[in-house]
């Protein structure tokens, strides 16, 4: 259950991750 | 009615009896996870954007407002300022968020391994911008031996947040997702309980005793004991 719990934080972090490389690039495009 | 209150041991935060979590609770906590690590990684990409925009534009530096005259191709920007600034500014935010509901979470073992990720990510990716334009400068830019000393400085940096990160990743794999071990041995002094004491009697105007050396006198009334204190052993050291 620990485990499960512990790769459910590593998905949401990664996906997290993705998500907001995509967002914070498509932000900037849009500034500069 | 005499009351018994058990001495849990999970009140004195013995290892190993954390208390149970709720889905629901869990579920929000993962939603804080997404959240702050969406909200800190598009933070960082503006602010890594707005960095490599500026030194490619004006070489690092720029200036805006005061009494001085600005050089020509160095004022900011204002989608620079508000990037950088912004940025900034979110990356405290929502790194909080997320380090807070790591620890809610219970990730790999606490908001301490969120700082270490976000630290590695922060200094990794503007000390590949250092790295990057100080090995291939911009058109015209020159001496940019000083971004690759930085470059160097930054990435050891990220590297210590790096190592301090797999090296909690890898105690949590050995004790098989199991919680942090505390630091404090579980409860030093255990209350006894007494089960099947006397009823307590009405207030009899009198302070009830808790225990004391043997031969002092009694009082009137009998009390419930809140500690069972050992005989007094005169010989004893």
């Amino acid at each position: 259950m620990r485990v499960n719990q512990g790769f459910a934080w590593l998905l949401a972090t990664i996906a997290g991750a993705a998500g907001g490389i995509f967002l914070g690039h498509a932000i900037a495009v849009s500034v500069l | 009615v005499p009351v018994s209150v058990r001495a849990s041991s999970a009140a004195f935060g013995e290892p190993g009896r954390r208390t149970e979590k709720r889905p629901r609770g869990e579920l929000l906590a993962l939603t804080g996870v997404l959240v702050g690590a969406l909200g800190f990684a598009a933070a960082l990409t503006c602010v890594y954007m707005a960095m490599r925009n500026l030194m490619v534009q004006a070489g690092g530096m720029c200036a805006s407002g005061g009494p001085y005259q600005i050089a020509a191709g160095h004022e900011c920007s204002s989608g620079q300022i508000g990037l950088l600034m912004g940025g900034i500014f979110a990356m405290l935010i929502f790194g909080g968020i997320y380090a807070t509901a790591t620890g809610a979470a219970g990730g790999l073992g606490g908001a301490s391994d969120a700082a270490y990720l976000m630290w590695a990510a922060l200094f990794g990716s503007l000390g590949f911008n250092f790295l990057s334009l100080g090995f291939n400068p911009p058109h015209g830019q020159s001496g940019a031996g000083g971004w690759i000393i930085s470059g160097v400085v930054f990435e050891l940096m990220a590297l210590g947040g790096l190592l301090a990160f797999l090296s909690s990743a890898r105690d949590w794999l050995r004790r098989g997702g199991g919680p942090e071990p505390s630091l404090i041995p579980g409860p030093v002094v255990r209350a006894a309980v007494n089960e099947g004491a006397a009823p307590p009697s009405p207030p009899s105007g009198r302070a009830p005793r808790v225990g004391g050396p043997q031969g002092e006198p009694g009082p009137s009334a009998p009390v419930p004991k809140r500690l069972n204190l050992p005989p007094h052993d005169p010989g004893g050291r």
